[in-house]
């Protein structure tokens, strides 16, 4: 059965509280999921004043000024700070998204930061996205050909309308926010591929480039696989570049139908 | 279509859209029978269009229902021998029910 209550070891507590030490008059309280496996302790919800004066306008600058000014063992990734790796994907304020590109201005009360939800977690707001990587990798997302050697020397033209069709689907940056913010991929993560992995198969089987169709569309065409998608709109609504997931599963559905004889 | 997962997706949405207008039949007829007594409602049985109707109904909601709830258990249910055993339940119970349904409208017109 789905496990709805959490473990009494993974029930989240109250941790510590970090006073703001400058006299800032503009204060920001933020609350950050705590958890480090070596201590085997609950995870903590820790609470820090942050003078808003002294600080970037993001949720990531602000991160970043509490781990070189308020506590340095405060664990996050992150790396391009423009919303282009995906790496500080987290939850912010109940909702996915990057720290990098979300405003912490924007965020009326108290910011409450948590690791993107439904993953193992390697330490406070960095999750293990191993899963994700490997059902990535089961939907082989390279440019595949089947007659290798006629084409391995020439370049395959690309139609500017066949070329628009990767539109939406192209920019994915593989964050995550939307397959962790997905009710579908949190019961059924091992089996159930997930709105990152299904766009970015959906790019690949509409392109027109790839001779591997019909292969893509049979390897998804499962129930658990794709099917699991009950067109909740999570995804859509987390996605942190503005893409449609959900479309792209739609998308995949139809074609489904219209190769089915092919299946 | 070869493929039983799709196959399902397409007959689960078919299904939901034929039972949209015989839905709204089945409301018009509930609506008309409040004001009628007993033998009033057994007339308006009595026809071979309300017949056709109500099985059509019966018969599309008990295929509805049979797919809405396996799609629950796939979901909600990972230990397979209990998800297989509750699925034989949900197949009796939607396959049941419809068959009393269509033999009692029969038993009114014959």
């Amino acid at each position: 059965m789905v496990q709805f209550a959490l473990p009494k070891d993974s029930k989240v507590v109250e941790g510590k509280y970090f006073k703001d030490k400058t006299n800032g008059k503009n204060l920001k309280k933020v609350k950050i999921y705590r958890w480090d496996p070596e201590t085997k302790q609950n995870p903590r919800l820790d609470t820090y004043e942050v003078n808003m004066d002294e600080c970037g306008p993001m949720v990531l600058d602000v991160l970043i000024k509490i781990k070189n000014e308020i506590d340095t063992t405060l664990t996050f990734r992150r790396s391009c700070r423009e919303g282009v790796c995906g790496s500080c994907a987290m939850n912010i304020d109940g909702v996915n998204g990057l720290a990098c590109i979300k405003s912490a201005l924007d965020i009326k009360n108290e910011i409450k930061v948590y690791p993107l939800p439904h993953m193992p977690v390697i330490k406070d707001l960095v999750p293990n996205l191993n899963q994700l990587y490997k059902q990535y990798q089961s939907i082989e997302p390279w440019l595949q050909v089947e007659k290798k050697n006629e084409v391995s020397d020439k370049e395959i033209y690309q139609s500017k309308q066949d070329r628009e069709k990767l539109d939406g689907l192209y920019e994915c940056i593989m964050c995550a926010c939307c397959s962790t913010s997905c009710p579908s991929y949190w019961w059924n993560g091992e089996k159930y591929l997930g709105p990152a992995v299904l766009l970015q198969a959906y790019r690949w089987i509409i392109d027109s480039r790839d001779q591997e169709r019909v292969k893509r569309l049979k390897k998804v065409a499962d129930e658990l696989k794709l099917f699991r998608c009950h067109t909740i709109m999570n995804c859509t609504n987390s996605c942190p570049k503005g893409l449609n997931p959900a479309k792209a599963i739609g998308s995949i559905k139809k074609m489904l139908v219209q190769h089915s004889k092919d299946l | 279509m070869k493929n039983y997962a799709l196959n399902k997706w397409v007959t689960q949405r078919v299904s939901a859209i034929v039972l949209i207008p015989l839905l709204v039949f089945l409301l018009y007829s509930l609506v008309d029978l409040v004001n009628q007594d007993y033998t009033g409602a057994l007339d308006a049985f009595d026809n071979y269009l309300s017949i056709i109707i109500f099985t059509l109904f019966l018969m599309f909601s008990g295929l509805h229902l049979r797919l809405g709830l396996n799609e629950i258990l796939e979901d909600y249910i990972q230990d397979e021998p209990l998800k297989a055993s509750l699925n034989k339940i949900i197949i009796l119970y939607s396959a049941v029910l419809p068959v009393i349904g269509i033999i009692s409208l029969i038993t009114i017109i014959l």
